[in-house]
């Protein structure tokens, strides 16, 4: 994951990293909401006043993102997280191209 | 069976060569969610230390899940059911309380903001003008934020600022009877003055505007509404903090500035006004030397007085030109002689003076509501 970031664009990439890092707690805690949801100790009540919190809080971050423009900046640090993710996972769970790759990359070395 | 429309309006690689695709990557919140779910455990010693000493112990024990994950193993069932019940009884409140024969004229998003306590940050609100009062209003959680009564306020100036995100923006700032004042960025600034003049008209005050303040304008704290005062003396002073709490007395840096009609200290830590003296309340200064103790040892220190209510306070300050700032004060200080008494020995919690304007409590500010979830 490489993130850009220099004088210029240093506010503007400070907010992105600040709000996709928002996003991806609002993402979170919208996938709890509907384990909550679906755990049916909630009252109709709370579902629809819980449901109409997240739905606000997605068109305040829309709404902040395109106000400041940075909804593509906020997209590309999620993608580049995401990508961070999918690779240290996948070393957990398949340790033996994690090794391959790296004898691989010794052998580059070693050349 | 997808309708046709919707297909339509993918576009197909041409050629035989096209594949299947699925998106199988795992995201960042499929891990979060993964681990909410299953619930994360830890427990961690983390001992911080400075140069190899030791500083700060940790110890920690933490388990984080998702509330259903932590119902289902009977944890926290005693707060889940407390919340709910507090939100349900709570009556819905999305507009503040307003007394009787009062009208809302203008509603709008704004924000305030608070340069007091540990939480110093803009508080966003809707900002309610009514004929009789200002109100900061937040509806979720329902809080009044801020209130004023329209013939409290003076004057108002709009400073164009620069925000941390690059852009400039107008701020308008509010002039208090008492001499403090808000600052405020709001949604559509002219209509909030308009109607505020004319609601204050009616009322028979009128709303005086004055020209944005240049003086010390990287001091946001200072950029009180001083337009009509012309900066004679300035320069870095620490000041001593006397004793709080459990700490002893300490030294701050910050900005001592003299104006023809005050003199101010602005602490830079705190970013704000922490002195202001009126020059009619100075009653003198004087240069003596002082062991400051640790590494710094002896050194010339300005001791300041002045009168308020309860008697002559003094305020001990160190920096550069001492000698130009003890002429400059004692030029000023009128009526008797002060006397001058090593401060060390009067105790020196008399040197908290008039700690600013923001200090004088002319605004009802409520304290945040601080709801454990």
């Amino acid at each position: 994951l490489v993130v850009d970031i220099d004088e210029g664009n240093l506010k503007a990439g400070l907010l992105a990293l600040v709000i996709s890092l928002v996003e991806v707690i609002k993402d979170a805690l919208k996938l709890q909401a509907f384990k909550r949801m679906e755990g049916g100790s909630l009252t109709e009540e709370e579902i629809d006043r819980l449901g109409r919190a997240l739905a606000d809080l997605d068109v305040a971050l829309e709404q902040l993102k395109a106000d400041q423009g940075i909804s593509e900046a906020v997209q590309q640090v999620r993608d580049g997280l995401d990508e961070l993710v999918d690779d240290v996972l996948d070393r957990f769970l398949n340790p033996r191209s994690w090794l391959e790759e790296t004898e691989r990359s010794d052998r580059v070395g070693a050349h | 069976v997808l309708p046709r429309e919707r297909i339509a309006g993918l576009v197909l690689p041409p050629g035989p060569a096209y594949l299947p695709t699925e998106f199988k990557q795992a995201t960042l919140v499929d891990l979060l969610d993964r681990a909410l779910d299953k619930g994360v455990v830890i427990s961690a010693d983390l001992v911080v230390s400075l140069a190899g000493v030791p500083l700060i112990g940790v110890n920690l024990r933490a388990a984080v899940a998702g509330m259903e994950t932590m119902l289902r193993y009977g944890l926290m069932r005693d707060w889940d059911e407390r919340i709910r019940d507090w939100e349900s009884k709570r009556v819905d409140q999305r507009e503040p309380a307003l007394l009787a024969n009062e009208t809302a004229v203008l509603r709008m998003h704004g924000a305030l903001w608070a340069p007091r306590g540990i939480y110093r940050s803009w508080r966003p609100g809707h900002i309610y003008l009514t004929n009789r009062r200002l109100i900061l209003f937040r509806a979720q959680p329902a809080e009044t934020i801020w209130e004023i009564p329209l013939h409290s306020i003076r004057c108002y100036a709009v400073r164009t600022e620069t925000h941390f995100t690059g852009h400039e923006r107008d701020l308008v700032y509010l002039g208090l009877r008492t001499g403090a004042h808000v600052c405020l960025h709001v949604e559509k600034r002219d209509d909030l003055l308009s109607s505020m003049a004319a609601e204050m008209e009616g009322m028979g005050i009128p709303l005086v505007e004055q020209a944005a303040p240049a003086f010390a304008a990287h001091h946001h704290g200072l950029a009180a509404l001083m337009s009509d005062e012309t900066v004679k003396a300035e320069s870095k002073m620490w000041r001593q903090i006397p004793q709080l709490g459990i700490l002893g007395d300490t030294w701050r840096p910050g900005m001592l500035c003299l104006t023809e009609r005050r003199l101010v200290w602005w602490c830079e830590t705190d970013r704000q006004v922490q002195l202001d003296v009126p020059v009619g309340r100075l009653a003198g200064a004087d240069v003596e030397a002082m062991d400051l103790g640790g590494l710094v040892g002896e050194r010339p220190v300005l001791t300041l007085q002045y009168r308020n209510s309860h008697g002559l306070e003094t305020v001990l300050l160190t920096g550069d030109g001492l000698w130009e700032w003890k002429q400059a004060i004692e030029g000023l200080a009128q009526g008797t002689e002060a006397p001058r008494a090593r401060p060390l020995e009067q105790g020196s919690h008399a040197a908290i003076g008039r700690v600013g304007p923001q200090h004088a409590a002319p605004l009802q500010q409520q304290p945040a509501v601080v709801v454990a979830r």
